[in-house]
């Protein structure tokens, strides 16, 4: 009995070793193993939103481009669209150019800089001839009024004007009337003057002269200015006075009887729609040359060839157009008169 | 002859094994008894050692398996960042091209404002055959 008790001793001596190994190794064993299962299942939660995510951006970017894509498209139209439109207004001012000229005829001088252009024409009417000068002003500081030497009580010639100051082009301006100070002759514009926006001999209101120039932009101004305040709201930059106004907007304004019907030599200036300047001088008072026309025939024509505002400058033995040094018409004193405006256009 | 016990001992009796000899014994099996159960404990373990380089193995596997998977997925955030920037780009792009728009069209309007008062002068134009 005894030694089967030995024999079961030997016999459960491994299995102590192995009860006492696993009892000391296996915890060992287990805390090795990681807790993958949760990250396992949030991989897999992450992997699913991000198949989301990459999808919703590449929307977001086929959006953007398809919008861009749109904008191109619709910019593209819009510049087609502005170079149509461009196309067109360039066209539509040919026309209205070629039109003018139509009724001017071919031009007998032509001046062009990146400044001015001016074109000279032939006024050859039944009855009366002289020269039309258009101008398209591209710096509207080539347009000037000049004081006879600067200064206000003398008189000048236009041609002595053009010279003084390298101008190409000019005609004669305001009217004038001549006074006595300190027992000395002097001369004064009519109603107002301006050059470089200042009033010579200050604003003097009138109820029948009118004032005629540019703004500082190149628009032509014009009109009866009764107060200072209507006519400082015109902006002038430059300008003259005398009368009467013979059309504005495009309208004969009616002419006190004693002008209209009266033939003399005429100095105009007008404007076309398109803003191009005109300027006139009408010969007169020579049988055999030009016998001068009246201010309603005048009408007339500055209606024909489209002028929408012109302005009777001072006319009579004052009429005259110089280009580059040369006078163009035949002055009625059969020299030309000294004046104390002149109207300059600068290369 | 026959000597007396000097040592005092008891006389040995017929078919008894000295003490000696019992002691060696047990102590024998004690020694065996202890090495069964090293043995059992050194094969335990083994199996627990294998166990271990089980479980590390598939441990390992998990980690590599976990680490492609992100990889895949810092993959996909490298190509939604490219994405959205591209598509920021276009957006901005898109901005920049409204914008334009915008002031192409002010352009245009003011072009057809022009193109309205050209035509209305050319309306007006004098006629040679007048």
């Amino acid at each position: 009995m005894h030694l089967v008790k030995i024999v079961m001793a030997f016999a459960a001596a491994p299995l102590a070793g192995l009860i006492l190994a696993l009892s000391v190794l296996s915890g060992n064993s287990l805390a090795l193993n990681l807790p993958l299962d949760n990250m396992m299942s949030a991989t897999a939660s992450l992997e699913t939103d991000m198949t989301l995510v990459r999808e919703n951006a590449g929307i977001i970017h086929h959006s953007a481009r398809i919008q861009e894509d749109l904008f191109r498209e619709q910019e593209a139209i819009l510049r087609e669209l502005a170079q149509k439109s461009s196309d067109q207004k360039q066209l539509s001012d040919q026309i209205y150019e070629e039109r003018i000229l139509a009724m001017l005829g071919p031009p007998i001088r032509v001046y062009s800089s990146s400044r001015v252009e001016i074109k000279i024409f032939k006024l050859d009417e039944l009855g009366y001839r002289g020269y039309i000068a258009k101008l398209k002003l591209y710096d509207p500081s080539v347009f000037r009024v000049v004081l006879a030497g600067d200064t206000l009580g003398q008189k000048e010639t236009t041609a002595e004007a053009v010279r003084r100051t390298g101008a190409v082009l000019g005609i004669n301006g305001g009217g004038f009337y001549t006074s006595f100070k300190n027992g000395r002759q002097v001369e004064y514009p009519l109603g107002n003057t301006v050059i470089d926006g200042e009033y010579m001999g200050g604003f003097n209101p009138s109820d029948d002269l009118f004032f005629t120039g540019i703004q500082k932009n190149g628009n032509l101004v014009g009109g009866i200015f009764p107060d200072k305040k209507s006519f400082s709201e015109t902006k002038p930059w430059q300008g003259v006075s005398f009368l009467p106004i013979l059309i504005q907007d495009g309208r004969p304004l009616s002419i006190p009887r004693e002008w209209s019907t009266t033939r003399h030599p005429r100095t105009i200036i007008g404007e076309y729609a398109n803003g191009d300047l005109i300027m006139i001088v009408v010969d007169g008072r020579q049988s055999d040359w030009s016998s001068g026309v009246t201010l309603e025939r005048l009408q007339y024509k500055l209606a024909d060839l489209g002028v929408k505002e012109g302005y009777n400058l001072d006319g009579g033995g004052s009429t005259t157009m110089v280009y580059k040094g040369e006078t163009l018409n035949r002055p009625s004193d059969g020299r030309p008169r000294p004046v104390v405006t002149n109207i300059v256009i600068l290369p | 002859m026959n000597y007396p016990n000097v040592t005092g001992d008891r006389p040995r009796q017929p078919g008894q094994r000295p003490d000696r000899s019992k002691r060696f014994v047990a102590l024998a099996a004690v020694f065996a008894w202890f090495f069964l159960v090293c043995g059992g404990f050194y094969i335990a373990k083994l199996y627990v050692d294998q166990s271990l380089r089980d479980i590390q193995q598939a441990n390992a596997i998990h980690v590599k398996e976990l680490e492609d998977r992100l990889d895949v997925i810092s993959g996909d955030v490298s190509a939604i960042q490219d994405v959205l920037g591209q598509a920021d780009t276009t957006l901005s792009s898109s901005g920049t091209t409204q914008k334009e728009l915008v002031t192409r069209i002010e352009k245009l309007d003011n072009q057809l404002q022009d193109l309205e008062k050209s035509l209305t002068i050319l309306k007006e134009a004098p006629h040679a055959s007048r």
